[in-house]
């Protein structure tokens, strides 16, 4: 007995059936998204804010539990710092540079000095270069032990994705309350 | 003699008829699956993308206001949004503008002898399409006679957004002060009892 129909007429059939659903399937995708960059980009986005507020965030706790071994490696290979106490580019130098300033200010968990509250955060993106805004306000204590703010300014940043991860390409403190003229 | 109708050829047919049906109705189930999930997936996404816009302009609202840009805040504004706050009502950025001059001063930005600042947090934003509003708070720092820190006002801020193109802008601010070191009657400051 001969088969009711012959495999190959039937494969021919089943592709142009397939080809067809899968031109029609182009022909009405929403056309509502053409506009926009995809949807893997724009969620790529996302997450790159997200990393560099995480980055803006760390880089006060860093400094206010005086870890200065994490804090420089907030930096890309070249990253620069600038601020009252000059500038150091690369994270060697910027760790030899905090190690000596910060030496007569050690953390103590029980018995905290000053904290960095970080704030205002302005985060432009454009692909691995992103600019940022941001202020700091330093607190500390009285001579009584109440809560006072010190020092407030502003840092103005510019941030890199570097081996995927963003860090610091340049980070300028500015000392605005009360300024600072160096 | 043979059939009108060759059996055989009209089983074939059969076949090859069902076959296509088959892939059609498989190719529509997956293409409405697909084309449902990547539009509810573009949603979530798309209402990220607004939390991040109206944080940002949250704070950029302080940042031109620390900086005296005042005309540039307004850029924030939609053509009919209002300002409200101790100092009145004004509808459209020309309007707020005159208010803020009466009221409030020229206070030009020298970033060398920088007066005050808005410290910005507790953003609440609740987007709905193409709207949302947000609960904020602020608080000024200010420098003393001695150029000492201090916290001199805070406040909260009250807002509807809307979205205007690929823009969120500002369709009405209350900017509200909750604990400042004078209080408010009959459109001037007074001391608090």
């Amino acid at each position: 007995m001969t088969t009711i129909i012959d495999i190959e007429q039937w494969f021919k059939c089943a592709v142009a059936a397939a080809a067809l659903a899968i031109s029609t399937d182009a022909i009405v995708l929403p056309a509502s998204a053409a506009d926009k960059p995809p949807l893997e980009a724009r969620v790529r986005k996302l997450e790159d804010e997200a990393q560099i507020r995480h980055l803006l965030v760390e880089y006060g706790d860093a400094l206010d539990t005086r870890d200065f071994a994490r804090y420089s490696q907030l930096f890309a290979k070249e990253g620069a710092w600038t601020g009252s106490l000059g500038t150091a580019k690369g994270p060697a130098a910027i760790l030899a540079l905090m190690l000596k300033s910060f030496k007569d200010s050690p953390y103590d968990p029980k018995n905290v000095k000053t904290f960095h509250l970080d704030t205002n955060f302005l985060i432009r993106i454009d692909g691995d270069r992103a600019t940022v805004l941001s202020k700091w306000t330093v607190f500390g204590r009285t001579q009584d032990n109440k809560l006072e703010p010190h020092l407030a300014g502003h840092y103005d940043d510019t941030i890199v994705r570097e081996n995927g991860q963003w860090k610091f390409l340049s980070r300028v403190t500015v000392n605005d309350i009360p300024p600072l003229n160096y | 003699m043979p059939a009108i109708i060759n059996i055989r050829k009209l089983q074939r047919a059969a076949v090859l008829a069902a076959t296509v049906l088959a892939f059609w109705v498989i190719a529509l189930v997956m293409r409405n699956t697909d084309a449902a999930g990547a539009s509810a997936l573009e949603a979530r996404v798309q209402k990220l993308e607004d939390e991040s816009q109206i944080r940002y302009l949250l704070v950029e609202y302080g940042h031109l206001m620390d900086t005296g840009d005042r005309v540039g805040t307004l850029k924030l504004f939609t053509k009919d949004a209002t300002w409200s706050g101790r100092i009145g009502t004004a509808k459209g950025p020309k309007a707020i503008l005159e208010m803020w001059a009466k009221f409030l001063g020229n206070r030009p930005y020298d970033p060398k002898d920088v007066k005050s600042f808005y410290l910005m947090s507790n953003a609440l934003i609740r987007v709905d399409g193409d709207r949302a509003t947000a609960l904020s708070k602020w608080t000024l720092f200010a420098k003393s006679p001695d150029s000492k820190l201090y916290t001199q006002v805070a406040g909260h801020f009250d807002d509807v957004f809307v979205r205007d193109g690929d823009q969120w802008k500002f369709q009405s601010r209350g900017a509200w002060r909750d604990i400042s070191p004078d209080c408010w009657a009959d459109g001037a400051a007074v001391p608090c009892k």
